[in-house]
């Protein structure tokens, strides 16, 4: 049976309707004026830069022919590709395979990036820190207190900091809130001290950041967001904007910022470690529902969870001991004057590293106390 | 008495385009295109790539023949990694100089840049046009290091003028890389022409300087149906050139309903939307005048740069192919 094809000779762009059979193991192209040629098929070709149409190449004279019919005919062995056809059915299974790819990225990549965070060194989340807390706390003071507050604050750090590995201080705001940086560094801001009604609030606070701390938190915050823009560009093909990712993009991205995950795992650390001092969760739970900021409708579009949620969760341990406050009256009366005094009138340029710290301590208690100049 | 009678011309012709595409197909290929990308984590944009363009070269047509894109999943993806090279390079030499010599010493690098930018022009129409065929017979532009050469100061005058002349010498830029780029574009063995005019130019961007803050942007689409058809008018091929008969109420209506229909469908009719913007253009294009083909010759395939293509790509440069 014979079909119609368009017949190009590959030297000029003209093209000529012929018509084609198959014979035996060769393809027969006639031309209207009689004239005959056969293209075995070893010499011909599927030519797949055609993606609409089934053109043949014959591989020596480099002819073409454009089949205008008969592709049925013809043998898989050279027929590579059929004409696209849409198909609903591979639609739908496409659809799902990409959500199905977004729900394992969003339940696999938390996993991952945990696992890797604990294990990235802490000297690294260093190097940021530093940065990271000049932007933040620029324009604030340091505080000068008291022997009394500072001892009260000692207290309560070393209370819940035993191994003295993070670096915890007060700074002068009258905003209620508390930051973890970058390698073990936490400020907890003096608005936070006149806000809380007892220590054990304040313990609640602080355990809750150390947690962060401890759990590299602020670390993997930063490697979510970059992980999840990075694979959003390279699924786009826009690999060059990966170089976009330099310091200071990496550290407006993510740092800072925990999901909700973090929050719920450092609210059930704080408990557990304020527990194990023998203070009342309780307290930390009054704190939540003085201060609710975040109504529990509309909790799903917060960082955190609702504050209802989490004073519940301060709720719900039964406490089988009589809880001690960690400070005394008088020591907690101290300690939220804390800030009574500041620097005057330096602002922070980069806030005291462990070792500096040592020093100051040393120089104060010599009786030289001076803040370093910066 | 006899006269040798006088050879008449044959009457000009309309040769016309059409585009054939329809929505559903190209949707079909891209959304299989964005899944295996994802599932490759990227690396099969490229196979993506040659696939789309597969598509629309073929659902273009010019006397009931099918254009067709030859180029590779593996040249683009090769290309892509090249580009990908030379963009680490240079970003890092910038960085490098700005950190460890001076800040401003950045400025030094604008006119390589500026000749990275031709190169990518130049040898991306080159790379297209080699990979675009028509009933057999490769378009291309030669390879040619003095042209090349030419290109990139060409280029790097002009951008300097505009630079200095606030933008005003934008349209004089433009005319001359037309000028210069057209006339080394061919199909076959025959050269396309430009015969657009400075002046020709200027005329249609000082009407949009003025008209589109008047008209709170508005003017915009006429602008853009302007200068299409000023290139295409100004373009010749052998004694025809080229026309549209694209109007600004056409282009502008476009315009707003594609940008609804993406928004609202949050980009899922982006397949339709580019479906209906080659059927508008294509359709709307024609060769007027003559043409002999018996007198086109095939050259055969030229190599082309794949690198320069994914930088058109990567930046979105309009390289008119």
């Amino acid at each position: 049976m014979k079909f119609q094809a368009k017949y190009y000779d590959g030297q000029k762009p003209l093209s000529v309707l012929v018509t084609w059979e198959l014979r035996g193991e060769a393809i027969i192209v006639s031309f209207e004026n009689g004239h005959e040629t056969a293209w075995p098929f070893s010499e011909l070709e599927q030519d797949v830069s055609h993606n609409t149409a089934v053109v043949l190449l014959n591989k020596i004279t480099q002819d073409r022919i454009e089949l205008l019919g008969g592709e049925a005919t013809l043998s898989p062995t050279l027929l590579k590709q059929t004409r696209v056809k849409f198909s609903a059915k591979m639609f739908i299974t496409f659809i799902i395979g990409i959500l199905t790819l977004m729900i394992l990225y969003w339940q696999g990549i938390p996993v991952l990036i945990n696992y890797i965070a604990q294990r990235v060194p802490i000297e690294h989340e260093k190097m940021i820190a530093d940065k990271l807390m000049e932007n933040v706390l620029k324009d604030l003071k340091t505080c000068r207190p008291s022997p009394e507050a500072e001892n009260a604050f000692k207290k309560i750090i070393t209370s819940l900091n035993p191994q003295r590995d993070l670096d915890i201080k007060i700074i002068n705001s009258s905003e209620v809130n508390a930051f973890t940086f970058p390698g073990g560094k936490i400020v907890i801001f003096s608005g936070l001290l006149k806000q809380a009604k007892s220590s054990d609030e304040l313990a609640g606070i602080i355990a809750h950041e150390i947690s962060h701390a401890r759990r590299r938190h602020v670390l993997q915050g930063i490697m979510t967001a970059v992980s999840t823009t990075v694979f959003i560009q390279f699924l786009t093909g826009d690999f060059s904007s990966v170089f976009a990712m330099d310091p200071s993009t990496l550290l407006s991205l993510g740092a800072l910022t925990f999901d909700r995950r973090m929050e719920r795992e450092a609210d059930e650390d704080a408990l557990e470690r304020i527990m194990k001092l023998g203070l009342n969760p309780v307290q930390v739970a009054l704190f939540f529902q003085r201060e609710r900021s975040t109504p529990d409708s509309l909790a799903f579009l917060s960082t955190h969870p609702g504050d209802e949620e989490r004073a519940a969760l301060f709720r719900s341990k039964k406490i089988k001991y009589s809880p001690v406050p960690l400070l005394s009256a008088s020591q907690w009366k101290s300690l939220q004057s804390y800030c009574e005094n500041t620097d005057d009138p330096k602002k922070i340029k980069r806030v005291l590293n462990k070792n500096e710290r040592s020093s100051f301590e040393a120089a104060k208690e010599k009786g030289s106390f001076q803040h370093p100049q910066r | 008495m006899n006269l040798d009678p006088k050879e008449e011309s044959p009457p000009p012709f309309s040769y016309t385009f059409n585009y054939s595409g329809n929505g559903k197909e190209l949707a079909f290929i891209m959304f299989k295109n964005i899944f295996l990308t994802i599932i490759t984590l990227g690396v099969y944009a490229a196979w993506g790539r040659t696939n789309t363009r597969r598509y629309l070269w073929g659902h273009t047509n010019f006397l009931n023949d099918r254009a067709n894109y030859t180029g590779t999943g593996k040249e683009i993806f090769l290309g892509i990694l090249k580009f990908f090279g030379i963009y680490v390079l240079t970003y890092g030499a910038t960085m490098l100089l700005g950190e460890f010599l001076h800040p401003a010493m950045i400025f030094a690098l604008i006119p390589v840049y500026i000749c990275l930018l031709a190169q990518i022009i130049y040898s991306g129409l080159r790379y297209r046009l080699a990979r675009t065929t028509w009933r057999g017979v490769h378009f291309g532009m030669d390879k040619n290091p003095v042209q090349t050469r030419e290109f990139l100061v060409l280029v790097t005058k002009y951008s300097f003028i505009t630079l200095f002349t606030l933008g005003l010498g934008f349209p004089l830029m433009v005319h001359k890389m037309r000028l210069f780029l057209t006339s080394k574009m061919r199909f076959g063995n025959t050269h396309f022409e430009y015969t657009g005019t400075c002046s020709g130019l200027y005329k249609i961007y000082a009407k949009a300087f003025f008209l589109t803050p008047l008209t709170m942007g508005l003017y915009f689409s006429w602008f853009k149906v302007e200068s299409i058809r000023y290139r295409l008018e100004n373009t010749r091929f052998q004694n025809a050139h080229f026309r549209t008969s694209l109007s600004g109420v056409e282009f502008f209506g476009f315009a707003v309903g594609s940008y609804i229909l993406t928004v609202v469908t949050f980009g899922i009719a982006t397949p339709w939307v580019i479906n209906m913007a080659y059927k508008l253009i294509i359709n709307s294009v024609d060769l007027y005048g003559n043409i002999n083909l018996e007198e086109v010759d095939n050259l055969g395939s030229q190599t082309g740069d794949s690198a320069a293509d994914a930088g058109a790509v990567e930046y979105d440069i309009d390289i008119a192919v």
